[in-house]
């Protein structure tokens, strides 16, 4: 078998140097010799030789291909941590998934209680009328009293009338704190200590002093 | 002559009626002493201070307001959906019973040994309970006190002195007359300094007065002195902190200064008081 395929070789192709027919060999030896031949890898580029890298070179590159995806994890989170518009809000899907076991009992409401509900929004809407109107009234009362002031000093002289006229740059900004429940308790020790904040407040004034 | 100007608000809700313009007062006075020329009479300028020291703490709830109160409580918890700590609640509740059937598994029974829902919740009121807040009603004698800061938690309080005009002691806010080269705004916080010191610390709201009151002197100081009267602009503050070292002061709540002063001043003074 193997002199067949010898012979059918030299008479295709011409008289080659030895070594290249005995190169080529039939995989199949026991079985059908028209089934593969092959060679082994010819004229291709020699292993390059690996050559023994410094492990602190190898560590320094993992360091930075940890870094690198710590980075990006830095930069996902704080896509997170920055608040979204209230219209693409959703309700979380854990509690989305669970709301048929978080709904509760409908409490059924009396017809007495129900006409109370009704009558007590009335009265509401008519008190609060009331408490606006009022509210209304003391800022038109105030914007009148400053306007008689403001037109008597005119009277009087023009020129305290221009310096009244004139902005007080102090004022601005302002900040008033407003009333609370209870009052501050007197010499209260708070439990994570006193501490005075020093942060710098970098901020443009209201108005431009001249 | 001072040109008469139109004012810039032209519309007032005055006891529900609505007037089409706004009518200065100032204008019929001037049509009326039309004869009278005005630059003749001679005026001191007055600016006077009303610092005004907020309240602390919120007023309390009207009737209803608390029938309101209890009302919406009640409709957010009917409209609402149960919470983690709900549904925790109720899942205890049922190991517990599954326990004291006694058909309970392995995880159920290591499940009961930690801290339940209720022992959280438990705890948790425990410790609002140790805390103390300060009390939102005062000692009566606190309130009593005319000269403390913190008499009437709730009300709004003005800074009353007793000063001398001419020849008897006024109840009146700080006040002081104008120098030569002043501004109304300087003289303001010259009376402020002059009648409660250094320490006393307060924002005056703008350059601007807020409110007018004008009076005459009596006939013998009238001729002797030139002068018609006085022509008081009020200024309008709001105390910060610090002590008022004067002799005779008095926080007043808006009842306190209606008796104290006279009618028309308090009048005067009513008009740019927001409380």
């Amino acid at each position: 078998m193997l002199s067949v395929a010898l012979a059918r070789l030299s008479l295709s192709v011409p008289k080659l140097a030895p070594s290249l027919t005995t190169q080529c060999r039939s995989i199949f030896i026991q079985s059908n010799p028209k089934l593969f031949r092959s060679t082994p890898c010819l004229m291709a580029e020699p292993l390059k030789k690996k050559k023994r890298i410094d492990p602190a070179v190898l560590r320094a590159r993992e360091e930075r291909k940890k870094k690198k995806i710590e980075k990006q994890i830095r930069r996902l989170e704080k896509n997170s941590r920055q608040l979204k518009p209230i219209d693409e809000l959703e309700i979380p899907p854990a509690v989305y998934d669970t709301l048929k076991q978080r709904a509760r009992k409908p409490t059924i409401i009396s017809h007495e209680e129900m006409e109370e509900r009704a009558l007590l929004l009335k009265e509401w809407s008519r008190y609060k009328m009331k408490e606006r109107m009022n509210d209304v009234q003391l800022l038109d009362k105030m914007i009148l009293s400053q306007q008689k002031a403001m037109d008597e000093l005119r009277l009087e002289s023009e020129e305290l009338y221009q310096e009244a006229l004139a902005m007080d740059l102090n004022v601005m900004p302002f900040t008033i704190k407003g009333p609370v429940h209870t009052p501050p308790i007197v010499n209260y020790d708070s439990p994570d200590g006193e501490y005075t904040d020093i942060t710098k407040d970098w901020f443009q004034p209201l108005f431009v002093k001249q | 002559m001072a040109l008469l100007k139109t004012s810039h608000f032209t519309r007032i809700l005055l006891s529900g009626g609505r007037h089409a313009g706004f009518v200065r007062p100032s204008a019929f006075n001037f049509a009326s002493n039309a004869s009278e020329p005005h630059i003749s009479k001679k005026w001191d300028l007055v600016s006077s201070v009303c610092v005004e020291r907020n309240p602390i703490i919120t007023a309390d709830l009207t009737d209803i307001e608390n029938k309101m109160q209890i009302f919406l409580s009640k409709i957010e918890l009917e409209q609402s959906k149960k919470s983690d700590h709900e549904l925790r609640k109720e899942r205890d509740k049922i190991t517990v019973d599954a326990l004291k059937k006694g058909n309970a598994s392995e995880a159920d029974l290591e499940q009961a040994t930690k801290a339940t829902a209720q022992d959280f919740e438990d705890a948790s009121q425990d410790e609002f309970a140790k805390f103390t807040f300060a009390s939102r009603k005062n000692d009566p004698t606190i309130d009593e006190d005319a000269r403390n800061i913190k008499r009437h938690l709730s009300k709004h309080l003005v800074l009353l002195t007793q000063q001398k005009v001419g020849s008897d002691s006024v109840w009146l806010l700080p006040q002081s007359v104008r120098k030569e080269g002043e501004t109304m705004r300087q003289t303001a916080d010259r009376a402020l300094v002059e009648a409660v010191g250094e320490n006393f610390r307060s924002i005056v709201l703008g350059n601007a007065p807020v409110g007018f009151y004008k009076y005459k002197y009596p006939k013998d100081v009238r001729d002797k002195r030139g002068v018609e009267g006085a022509k008081v602009f009020f200024f309008k503050a709001i105390y910060q902190e610090g002590e008022a070292s004067c002799k005779d002061f008095v926080w007043a709540t808006k009842e306190e200064l209606g008796k104290k002063t006279k009618q028309d001043y308090f009048k005067s003074v009513d008009q740019f008081l927001l409380f």
